[in-house]
């Protein structure tokens, strides 16, 4: 797979879980506020304009923002399954 | 362009175009300074809203730390912000269970309550990363009636996790079934604010809270007295290690190990419930334990209104010395209440003797019986003045007038004074004093009450070999600090272990000591060390053994000038003379004339 595709997978897991946690205008909207992240109503991402590791990154302060650790959990959990972009993502970390 | 009406009119245009141009800025200006203001006002509004939410939270948290107050508190102020339809929140429990609480302000139906139910448990679920089951959710609806005929979709909802150190112990869920409600990031971030500085606050207020538990917990793990306590449904809450001691149980007993512990001695069960059930607050239970006499006390355990009973705890309070104190006490009462009566009967039985016989009686027969009620009445009066001496030395009231003089002399006065009945059991009697020895500070009287009583032991416990009293300075780090008397005997002795007891008021000299068929109040040396600490000295015993006779020792420090050394003297005087290896008693400090 290629590494942006990765990246919008796991960047659309983690919206749509955090659309479950907080509902999903909140989530969708928060996502919205990412720079360079354009997203469909369904948390489903349209483009990656700059680098997929920011946006990731991005995404997950604003989610942290809003209720701390939960959002970093879940997004741990979604790395689990991509263990390159995880290795990337404890490195930027 | 040469037309003058035409450029004036062209002017005028450009004028007209300019002022609308500036109208329409400074109109667009100050629409966007009002929607700036209004903005800010909501800003504030949210602000304050906050602030006051919070400010109830900790309010409420000050009387609890229960996570579904706080909950409730954040969830009944969602109608202050915005527009709903319910409110629900849902609780981890114990183990599995759920518990689903929903309130409704607006009509909706029950599918409606069921929609937002399931949403809630997948979010709940994925926070806290596992399976939810529905079946596991206990539910709760109030509010208005719900109405099958009323809207059944959720328009729009957000959910509010509420996390306490890292720990998802619920979610608050918002929801409407109005069109046109969106709840989207912008009106709802103050919920997630205070929930999080909620949850900060908790987690701070539990820090304290396990702080101070564990300062308490220390506290009662370092008693002296066994303690347990149980709460109402008779589950272990603590047990400190005093009380596994006592009960010889394992580390972590469980309340059936302390029970069993107990079987055949106490009831514990049945004095814990009647302390509940029959509102007596405290039962005082003494029983023994391996050896050792303990008073137990069940107590209810109250809440801070003492309305409400917490748990039982029960204490379990050594009272093996006291009880042997006691003991001591009541033995010792009886032995004077003896010493006592004996010379009295005899003294009766002299006196009547003699008004009988009388007539009878030559001159020599009568002064022998009153020479047997004199002595006789003498050793009462000295049992009585004993006694009077403890009794003075126990209220600080005992005189001690201390002065510089030689030590000698009043020593080998008490020593020429036995003599004649260290001969009349053949004892051999010595005493040796260094020479050249400065002034001592003491009591020249009290000195020979020391004397008389160490040398009246030693002539009691002896009945061959020898009685030495050497009188010589006590060096340490080459100065003098003290003068040292010793009576040294090869009489009974006494066991090592024993001899600090002889100093005490109600351990008399026991067994062997007692069998030389000698009577007195036995409070010689308790008065002894009475005096000699009165001066600043020092008093104690050493033996080898029974048979292997014992040597006394006191102090008395050295005079200065005639006056009474200074306090940092004699605590540097005393700090040397820790290093000199001998037994201590400890010293009744007694108030000087």
């Amino acid at each position: 797979m290629i590494e942006g595709d990765e990246y919008k997978e796991i960047i659309a897991e983690f919206i749509q879980g955090q659309m479950v946690i907080f509902g999903p205008t909140v989530a969708h909207d928060l996502a919205t506020r990412v720079n360079g992240l354009v997203i469909d109503e369904f948390g489903k991402v349209k483009e990656l304009a700059g680098s997929p590791r920011e946006i990731l990154l991005g995404l997950e302060q604003k989610y942290v923002e809003l209720t701390g650790e939960v959002a970093h959990r879940n997004l741990l959990s979604i790395l689990r399954e991509h263990p390159m972009i995880e290795k990337e993502y404890q490195i930027t970390k | 362009m040469n037309n003058p009406n035409l450029i004036i009119e062209i002017v005028l245009g450009i004028f007209a175009l300019l002022g609308t141009a500036a109208f329409l800025f400074t109109r667009r200006r100050l629409n966007a300074q009002i929607v700036d203001n209004r903005h800010h006002e909501a800003e504030m509004a949210k602000k304050v809203y906050e602030k006051e939410v919070l400010h109830e939270i900790s309010e409420r948290t000050g009387y609890s730390l229960d996570p579904v107050k706080i909950i409730e508190i954040i969830s009944g102020s969602v109608g202050n912000l915005l527009p709903y339809s319910t409110v629900s929140y849902m609780i981890a429990g114990h183990g599995d269970a759920i518990t689903f609480s929903c309130r409704v302000n607006e009509p909706v139906a029950k599918v409606f309550i069921r929609d937002v139910k399931v949403k809630m448990l997948s979010a709940f679920s994925r926070i806290m990363e596992k399976p939810l089951v529905e079946t596991d959710v206990d539910d709760a609806v109030s509010g208005v009636i719900l109405d099958e005929k009323a809207a059944g979709d959720i328009r729009s909802f957000f959910n509010i996790p509420i996390i306490i150190a890292g720990r998802a112990i619920g979610i608050i869920n918002v929801a409407t079934a109005a069109n046109g409600v969106v709840y989207g990031a912008d009106n709802t971030e103050v919920f997630y604010s205070i929930s999080r500085q909620a949850g900060e606050a908790v987690f701070k207020l539990n820090e304290v809270l396990e702080m101070e538990k564990a300062k308490l917990l220390r506290a009662v793990e370092s008693l002296a007295d066994g303690i347990l306590m149980v709460d109402t449904n008779y589950q272990l809450v603590l047990v400190n290690r005093k009380l596994t001691e006592i009960l010889g149980t394992i580390s972590k007993p469980t309340l059936f190990d302390i029970i069993n512990a107990l079987s055949g001695k106490f009831d514990l069960r049945g004095k814990m419930e009647a302390a509940v059930n029959h509102q007596m607050p405290t039962v005082a239970e003494e029983i023994a334990i391996r050896d050792r006499a303990f008073q137990i006390l069940v107590s209810r355990v109250m809440d801070r209104d003492n309305k409400k009973t917490l748990g039982i705890v029960v204490l379990f309070h050594d009272i093996t010395d006291s009880k042997s104190i006691e003991k001591l006490r009541r033995e010792f009462t009886a032995m004077m209440v003896h010493e006592l009566r004996s010379p009295i009967t005899s003294i009766k039985a002299t006196v009547e003797m003699v008004q009988d016989d009388m007539t009878k009686m030559n001159a020599d027969e009568i002064r022998r019986n009153l020479a047997l009620i004199d002595s006789t009445s003498g050793a009462m009066l000295e049992v009585v003045n004993d006694l009077l001496d403890v009794a003075k030395l126990e209220a600080g009231k005992f005189d001690v007038v201390c002065d510089s003089a030689k030590v000698a002399d009043p020593v080998s006065e008490r020593v020429e004074s036995v003599r004649a009945m260290a001969q009349e059991k053949n004892l051999k009697l010595t005493c040796s004093i260094e020479e050249n020895l400065p002034d001592g500070y003491f009591d020249k009287i009290r000195i020979k009450q020391v004397m008389n009583n160490l040398l009246s032991n030693a002539l009691k416990f002896t009945d061959r070999g020898e009685i030495s009293v050497t009188i010589k300075k006590e060096v340490v780090g080459g100065l003098p600090v003290d003068i040292l008397v010793s009576i040294k005997d090869t009489g009974i002795g006494i066991e090592p272990d024993q001899i600090n007891g002889l100093f005490s008021k109600f351990k008399q000299l026991r067994a062997g000591r007692n069998n030389a068929g000698l009577k007195s109040s036995g409070l010689g040396l308790f008065i002894a060390k009475g005096i000699v600490s009165a001066w600043g000295g020092k008093i104690w015993g050493e033996s080898q053994g029974t048979g292997m006779g014992s040597v006394f020792h006191f102090t008395i420090p050295i005079a200065q000038d005639d006056k009474p050394r200074a306090e940092e003297d004699i605590a540097s005087v005393a700090r040397q003379t820790e290093n000199i290896n001998r037994p201590t008693v400890s010293i009744n400090k007694v108030a000087q004339a």
